[in-house]
């Protein structure tokens, strides 16, 4: 059904009740998950409640400041433990019968200890199962039931180069804005993942109408910068890992900044200028490479946390979590330097409600849910899909590490992804790379 | 203790419910140019987040000010969603959908100002789109009700509480 190495992926993977549930089994606990941005916990006691893949997850700051991941589910019962999305608690009650857990899991207390379990019932033995690695890359917190698993920064690899282009820009790293889009969408997650780790090129006919929104009234022109880009030069990159980012501009691209185009709004001239006055900081930090390129680009990090960073005006994180074959929730935050002065973090926040959350994601979704209803039939599901692409481009790049595609747009990163989605969803040991 | 309800002159609920329905039919029936005109040209057009929260922490359960919201939009900027819809090609909206705007339980109070208003309402919208997608939105709209130089009612301020937590439709190509 993955014929990565042809470019031919069969529908069905993408509405299979089987293979959802492999997922669920063999890709999700196995790959590092994205939990939270450790601004979100920023003092003992503070929570919030996510997925890894269809289980249940609280992460909890801890006391020493360290940070747990439980399986949010009660011993005793398999109640959801905590029902909130996020807050501040020092412990976690069940509803069901009263099973009380500490942050770090433990079970403090249960009714009826002596009457009812006549003292034998071991409370150490009973705490929330922890997920056994949690591990941070500058600011984002992931999880992995897997054992034999590398360590974050090993399955990050060459991604982390990349990543550092929105994390790392300056000295005190980035923040999440306050506040989550959840959005209940049609389609298979893996439709919005692989779109995120390589697909540039449905951003001029998906996304065109954004032109028409932005088109100058007077002028009944749209602006320069969006409707050039797919013709502008950059590379695309991608990982042995599965991760990947569709196609971001090059120095020389014609474009100075993608970061915001001021003819589009005075918000988006507000954060142009600030990525053009702190680009030497950023190129003292992170080389003049990263300072100029990769920064404007959208990207993946395998198998469901997506970026979009210094695009027109803001920069968004993403995860998509799986409902079922036929749907995914799409989790969104806006995220910024730290670092930033507060007028340009407000112009951000601004950018970002209309761009890319306001007029860019209706699209998508109705282009997702219009492949899963595409997909509704055995005929069409038997199909062989063309992932062909600019087979045979990827090479070495002087500058940019991992495998990278001398053009913006190309289908490598997405042969990629299903190569090591395929990796995971056939292999009964971790899936490690020779 | 009983319910105090505002007294309100029968003329300026009836004036405001009839707005409010003609508002209604002017979404239902896409006409969204005619539609961003009754919004003044301060206006803002705000859908705040909604978490699950913890009852002590229940305050907190709508998102602020700066923070992510799932409208935030000036006159200007609501002014690109109109453009966009009225666009042959933003695809969640080409074919349309067929949608029906429903608004109750009006509440009207003076505002600050002579001839502002703070007028509430609860609606629900029903989403039918392509064969057999069905989105039900249900909600409370906030609004600030200013009247212009020719005395014609504008909308210079809608907070909008969605009553949702994960939004259960695809997008929010729709207005409220």
């Amino acid at each position: 059904m993955v014929d990565w190495e042809h470019g031919l992926i069969t529908g069905r993977i993408f509405t299979d009740d089987e293979i959802y549930k492999q997922e669920a089994e063999k890709l999700f606990p196995r790959a590092w998950i994205y939990l939270a941005h450790e601004d979100q916990l920023k003092n003992y006691g503070d929570f919030l409640t996510t997925y890894i893949g269809a289980d249940r997850i609280l992460v909890v700051r801890q006391r020493d400041g360290s940070i747990k991941a439980l399986l949010n589910a009660c011993r005793h019962r398999g109640m959801t433990v905590c029902r909130a999305d996020l807050g501040n608690a020092k412990s976690f009650l069940c509803s069901f019968h009263g099973w009380t857990y500490d942050s770090a899991g433990n079970l403090i207390s249960a009714p009826n200890l002596d009457s009812g379990y006549h003292g034998q019932l071991d409370k150490s033995q009973w705490g929330l199962v922890a997920v056994p690695r949690v591990e941070t890359y500058k600011g984002l917190i992931f999880g992995c039931f897997a054992p034999d698993a590398p360590s974050l920064l090993d399955y990050l690899g060459e991604m982390a180069w990349y990543l550092d282009c929105l994390l790392d820009r300056r000295e005190g790293g980035t923040e999440v804005i306050g506040g989550v889009h959840k959005m209940r969408t049609r389609g298979n997650w893996k439709l919005a993942a692989e779109q995120f780790a390589g697909d540039n090129y449905h951003a001029i006919m998906t996304h065109v109408s954004v032109r028409d929104a932005w088109a100058d009234p007077q002028a009944h022109k749209a602006p320069a910068g969006f409707s050039k880009v797919m013709t502008l030069s950059g590379r695309q990159f991608s990982s042995r890992q599965g991760h990947g980012m569709p196609g971001f501009l090059l120095k020389n691209s014609g474009v100075p900044s993608f970061s915001g185009d001021p003819s589009i709004s005075e918000d988006q001239g507000i954060v142009a200028d600030y990525y053009k006055s702190t680009r030497n900081e950023v190129a003292n930090r992170l080389g003049a490479d990263r300072a100029d390129g990769p920064a404007d680009g959208a990207g993946l990090v395998f198998p469901n946390f997506a970026f979009l960073s210094g695009v027109l005006g803001s920069s968004t994180i993403a995860v998509f979590q799986p409902k079922g074959p036929h749907l995914f929730d799409h989790w969104r935050w806006g995220i910024m330097d730290k670092a930033a002065p507060k007028a340009v973090k407000e112009a951000m926040v601004r950018c970002l409600h209309v761009w890319p959350i306001g007029v860019a994601d209706a699209d998508d979704g109705e282009n997702w849910g219009g492949i899963q209803a595409g997909l509704g039939g055995p005929m069409a599901q038997s199909l062989k899909l063309n992932y062909q692409m600019g087979m045979g481009t990827e090479g070495v790049d002087p500058v940019y590490p991992g495998t990278v595609v001398p053009n913006m747009t190309c289908e490598f990163a997405q042969r990629q992804f299903y190569r090591r989605w395929l990796e995971y969803m056939t292999s009964e040991s971790w899936p490690a790379i020779d | 203790m009983g319910i105090k309800a505002t007294k309100v002159a029968p003329e300026l609920q009836l004036e405001i419910e009839q707005y409010y329905y003609r508002e209604a039919e002017l979404l239902d029936d896409h006409r969204y140019a005619e539609w961003l005109d009754l919004f003044s040209s301060d206006a803002r057009y705000w859908m705040p987040t909604r978490s699950n929260r913890l009852l002590r922490e229940h305050d907190k359960e709508v998102s602020v000010e700066g923070e992510f919201a799932l409208f935030d939009d000036n006159k200007k900027t609501l002014g690109w969603r109109v453009k966009q819809m009225e666009s042959l090609t933003h695809w969640a909206e080409n074919p349309r959908s067929r949608t029906r705007h429903l608004v109750s339980n009006v509440r009207i109070a003076p505002a600050k100002s002579v001839g502002e208003y703070e007028a509430k309402s609860n609606f629900i919208c029903y989403r039918n789109r392509l064969s057999d997608e069905v989105d039900i939105w249900v909600g409370e709209r906030t609004d600030l009700l200013r009247r212009d130089d020719e005395q014609e009612l504008r909308i210079a301020r809608r907070k909008i509480l969605l009553d949702q937590n994960v939004v259960l439709s695809k997008n929010l190509s729709v207005f409220f």
